[in-house]
């Protein structure tokens, strides 16, 4: 009996060698040239499992709210688009796997990524020439070079500093402010040049903690620490689960904050759970989107969209980075044109400076310039912001908040 | 100081709480539980899916999970797993508990989901009230914690001194064989007492989430910390152990109070300091000769000696029936010969995201050859060899794109500068038991982890330091044959050091270390020699799947991750090179088959099959190549022996009769090891 079993688990174990040397035929090949009428396949990565997946939620439901708004309308030049979604797994490894199960298994046209682990597939991704377009949070250097990369957003490490955080921050009355910014390089790089706006406005930042890591639930002494630091102002670059763990345990020391500027952490998942709805009343969301609460014509559109994938009330980061992703992705197939193949696509997006997601977004990219759309670090340097109060967002302002670099 | 104070209580009333339980299995079962934080996530993981996705009533919620479903885990662990332990060697029962501190986080996330929870509710009702001791902000939560383990203290004590029950328990403990002969039933006291250390793992997960949040990763980090409280213990002192663990709770916190807030060596200082505790508690035993006897937790020698066995099938890893390898076998069979020209072949059949798969499991199968030096030939069970190849990893890295290196040159530095932590740590642990063995090499790498692998200039924000294959090895298939050459060089070293003088003896030590040493035979050069070869190609190792990554991130070399790597060696075979191959093929092709075809939310499934794999070792310690291989050759001997019967048909004649023999011989050993099987 015992045998038997033990045969069965060494079958099971041997199908690996088995099924890789029967995979030849499962390769789908590459997708360098797509003819008319064929469909194109366009890859999503993100972390569906592991640490950082419960930030990612819903990246999957924006990517595919286009894809079929798009499909629906007749596709891009008459070509369908595909979803394919690859599971970075919040690991280095993980985002190198996803990436070449995408490219070389699944033979995808492009890939998308909304993942902070995504820096560890970018030497891949830009030495196979796949155009890659996503949100540039994970600092690969490629965002701010790499011919075939398209960011949607900035918080790259070679971004200048800009006015629009410290002045948010003095408009608000602040004195003294701690930044707070999770050990990744979207984290660190978010916290010190946000850091670097505020002191440049005359403000204080007596504490600069970049040092969190993305599985820390336990606040306690962070908390502790921006309390003796004696602040009135916070800005927090942690995944939304870690913000909402940080307003918890100041509330729980009694700290009173005059502004606590988020930089993400808006969406329907803080609306929907009371307990981090009640540790975050009152604080504020950057946005590199406008906020669902302004009923513009794009974010009723996008709302249209999502609901159709049974989505409703406010779109958070990960689920606009997956909408946003696609969009950026089928403008640059509207650019390419019929001759589309991936060296058309870069070039052709490579030279556009128009894109700015139909007036979602908060800015306008230049990709002349490597400049993305979205809030800034740098030149597209506006932002949207939204301000929890009770059960609802309340946008801050209708028009996006600019500022200008700091020299 | 005072706010820090309670924090540090309240946490470390969970380290108390962790490490009671962990010592009441290990005197009564003799089982350090290395799988008692997977067992408390996958409980506390259970109550917030009944209490929080299912809106059941806290209490309610708590009953179900934790005062049913605690001793019900524990009870059915008790009879897959650890009742057939019991009287195992170190080696099994750390490999079987590590095999199952693999597989229940994966299993817990394939049930339950796997996202990382940081805002989890706890038993006091949201919002959570919030007192002031002082002036100081306590919570709810952190009283309960703190009440949790005066209960346990109380109320423990009480059972114990005052009651039947408590007297039946001590007497287990105190001797196993006597209470058995004055009638006390022992499995049903071996039973209560895993349902009890379970309840106390589901009681510390659901009260200690709401702190750490609920992942896997954090509550294995938090158990072994609590290690180090056992460890200060001696296993078996549960005072000691509570106060050790509310005094680590107590200081780690503390500690934080005093260095610099927002330095990443705060973080690395606070995270490390159970686990320098812990190794500075382990050696100062060991110097003072205090170190607890491993087979303590199983009675005394009386107990050995006459002990009523009912305690399953097999016995030890090293004593069953089994061929010793020894020096025996060609050097390179023809299954291993067929097998490695079946993956060199692999490049001109497979496209070439398989052969990149391929590739890099050759370079883990590199690592793992200190494995099945470690553990198959020197009897040792090290928990560092991630951590020695992300050294090797991050040397090589740093060698080639800091200072320009040629590329091999750079790998055997790696491979040498592992090597002296190889030396070291042998040095230091060589006349230790396993356990303490795999408690020290434990630290060491959480140390490795928690110390060096947060610096700035190699964790880079997660993308590790940056190293570019060169261009003779740029494409997958050109880097394939490179490290399925390395791989057959190593695999000829290990074969020939099983072959050799050393290699004799450390078989001989395995098989009884006792009466090695009582024929004069020499553990110290032996497992050094072992100790430094192993570490060198796990560096070497290391540096290649570095190559392959095109980065050394320190996050692919995670003590946690080693502990897979483990479990899947062992799940193939701890021998055998061919084995350590099939593993590193293993560990990255399957992956690779359900990234690709299956749906994401199933890709845990071949953890879950490692870690059952290693479990499944506490029946079938050879692994599942070499019982296969066995298998194969029975079959064989088999055909063998009825075609010389046919061919002996004709008449009976001293030449076929002596022909036979070995025929004969086959079929009982077959019989037996059916027999073997069947039991």
């Amino acid at each position: 009996m015992k045998a038997h079993h033990l045969g069965k688990a060494a079958a099971l174990l041997a199908l690996p060698l088995l099924a890789s040397a029967c995979a030849a035929g499962g390769s789908q090949g590459e997708q360098d040239t797509v003819a008319a009428g064929d469909t194109i396949k366009v890859g999503l990565m993100y972390d569906v499992t592991g640490p950082a997946a419960a930030g990612s939620i819903g990246a999957d439901v924006g990517a595919r709210a286009r894809v079929d708004a798009i499909n629906a309308a007749g596709g891009v030049n008459g070509r369908q688009l595909e979803l394919v979604i690859a599971d970075s797994a919040s690991t280095p490894a993980g985002a190198q796997a996803a990436a070449k199960t995408l490219v070389e298994q699944r033979g995808v046209f492009a890939v998308t990524t909304w993942t902070y682990t995504a820096n560890a597939a970018a030497a891949y991704l830009e030495q196979q020439k796949i155009p890659v377009i996503g949100g540039s949070w994970d600092s690969a250097p490629q965002w701010a070079h790499g011919e075939n990369f398209f960011g949607t957003q900035p918080a790259n490490a070679e971004a200048a500093t800009v006015t629009t955080y410290g002045d948010w921050f003095k408009n608000a009355g602040v004195t003294k402010v701690a930044t707070i910014g999770l050990n990744t390089a979207s984290g660190k790089s978010a916290a010190e040049k946000v850091s670097d706006s505020i002191s440049a406005a005359g403000i204080q930042v007596p504490l600069v903690n970049t040092s969190v890591e993305a599985t820390t639930a336990d606040f306690g002494p962070t908390a502790i620490a921006i309390k003796n630091a004696g602040v009135n102002g916070l800005y927090v670059a942690l995944p939304p689960n870690g913000i909402y763990a940080l307003s918890a345990a100041l509330k729980q020391q009694g700290v009173d904050l005059d502004l606590t500027l988020a930089a993400t952490g808006y969406g329907q998942e803080l609306l929907d759970n009371a307990s981090a709805r009640d540790a975050a009343d009152g604080m504020q969301f950057v946005m590199q989107y406008q906020p669902a609460e302004l009923g513009t014509d794009a974010t009723r559109y996008m709302a249209e969209q999502l609901s159709r994938q049974g989505f409703t009330g406010s779109p958070g980061f990960s689920v606009a980075g997956g909408y946003t992703d696609i969009d950026l992705f089928a403008f640059g197939l509207e650019l390419a044109g019929d001759n589309l193949s991936r060296e058309n696509y870069i070039s052709a997006l490579r030279a556009d400076n128009s894109w700015n997601g139909e007036g979602l977004m908060a800015g306008t990219a230049k990709f002349t310039e490597f400049v993305p759309a979205g809030n800034g670090l740098n030149f597209g340097n506006c932002m949207y912001v939204a301000q929890l109060d009770g059960e609802v967002f309340t946008p801050m302002n209708k028009t996006p908040f600019c500022g200008t670099n700091v020299d | 100081m005072l706010e820090f104070t309670i924090a540090g209580l309240a946490l470390g009333s969970i380290y108390a709480i962790v490490a009671s339980g962990l010592v009441v299995t290990y005197v009564s079962a003799g089982i350090l539980n290395f799988a008692f934080g997977p067992m408390a996530y996958f409980l506390a993981r259970f109550y917030y899916f009944l209490h929080t996705e299912q809106g059941m009533d806290a209490v309610s919620a708590f009953i179900v999970s934790v005062v049913i479903g605690g001793p019900a885990l524990g009870v059915a662990l008790y009879y897959i797993l650890f009742q057939h332990i019991r009287r195992s060697s170190t080696l099994i029962k750390v490999v079987a508990t590590v095999g199952l501190s693999v597989a229940l986080p994966a299993a817990s996330r394939l049930i339950f989901g796997d996202l990382a929870i940081t805002v989890v509710p706890g038993l006091a009702p949201e919002p959570v009230a919030v007192y002031r001791v002082g002036g100081v902000a306590v919570n709810l939560n952190q009283v309960l914690m703190m009440a949790a383990l005066v209960l346990l203290v109380v109320a423990g004590g009480v059972v114990l001194r005052f009651t039947q029950t408590g007297l039946v328990v001590r007497a287990v403990v105190d001797t196993e064989a006597m209470a058995q002969l004055v009638g006390v039933n022992t499995r049903r006291v071996a039973v209560g007492v895993w349902a009890f250390s379970t309840f106390l793992a589901g009681a510390a997960g659901v009260l200690v989430a709401p702190t750490v949040g609920l992942s896997s990763d954090q509550f294995i980090l938090l158990v072994s910390a609590a290690f180090a409280a056992v460890v200060v213990a001696r296993f078996t002192n549960l005072a000691t152990a509570i106060g050790a663990g509310l005094l680590l709770g107590w200081g780690t916190t503390v500690i934080q109070n005093l260095l610099p807030p927002g330095s990443t060596w705060t973080t690395a200082v606070v995270a490390s300091t159970p686990f320098v505790v812990m190794l500075s508690a382990l050696l100062y035993y060991r110097l003072r000769g205090l170190g607890a006897d491993e087979n303590s937790g199983v009675g005394g020698a009386l107990d050995r000696a006459i002990a009523v066995s009912d305690h399953g099938g097999v016995t030890s890893d090293t004593t069953s029936g089994r061929r010793s390898h020894g020096s025996r076998g060609p050097l390179f069979a023809a299954p291993v010969l067929v097998t490695l020209v079946v993956v060199a072949l692999l490049p001109l059949v497979l496209p070439n995201y398989w052969i990149g798969l391929v590739a890099n499991g050759i370079c883990m199968a590199i690592v793992f050859l200190s494995f099945t030096l470690l553990t198959g030939q020197g009897g040792m069970v090290w928990l560092c060899q991630a951590a020695l190849a992300g050294v090797g990893a991050v040397t090589t890295a740093q060698l080639v794109t800091v200072f320009a290196w040629p590329v091999l040159p750079a790998l055997l530095v790696a491979g040498g500068v592992t090597a002296v932590f190889g030396v070291i740590i042998g040095l230091v642990t060589i006349r230790l038991g396993n356990l303490y063995i795999a408690l020290v090499t434990l630290s060491f790498a959480l140390l490795i982890q928690t110390m060096m692998f947060t610096r700035e200039w190699i964790e880079n924000h997660g993308a590790g330091i940056a190293l570019a294959r060169p261009d003779w090895i740029a494409e997958d298939a050109q880097f394939m044959y490179l490290a399925l050459a390395v791989f057959c060089i190593a695999s000829l070293v290990v074969l020939n050091l099983r072959r050799s003088t050393p290699g004799l003896a450390l078989a001989a030590i395995r098989s009884s270390e006792a009466g090695a040493r009582s024929i004069s035979i020499g553990v110290v050069h032996a497992k050094l020699a072992v100790a430094l070869l192993a570490s060198a190609f796990a560096g070497f190792g290391g540096g290649m799947m570095a190559l392959y990554a095109g980065s050394a991130s320190p996050i692919s070399y995670s003590a946690i991750l080693g502990m897979v790597w483990m479990a899947v060696l062992v799940t193939m075979g701890v021998r055998s090179s061919i084995a350590a191959l099939l593993a590193g093929l293993a560990f990255t092709v399957f992956p690779g088959i359900f990234s690709t075809y299956f749906d994401p939310s199933i890709g845990d499934v071949p953890t879950v099959l490692f870690g059952v794999g290693a479990i499944l070792v506490a029946r079938n310690p050879d692994g599942v190549a070499a019982t296969h291989a066995r298998q194969i050759g029975q079959i064989a001997a088999r055909l063998r022996s009825r075609s010389d019967r046919t061919d002996a048909a004709p008449g009976p004649s001293t030449d076929t009769r002596s022909d036979s023999r070995p025929a004969v011989r086959h079929r009982d050993h077959d019989s037996r090891t059916k027999e073997q099987v069947a039991r």
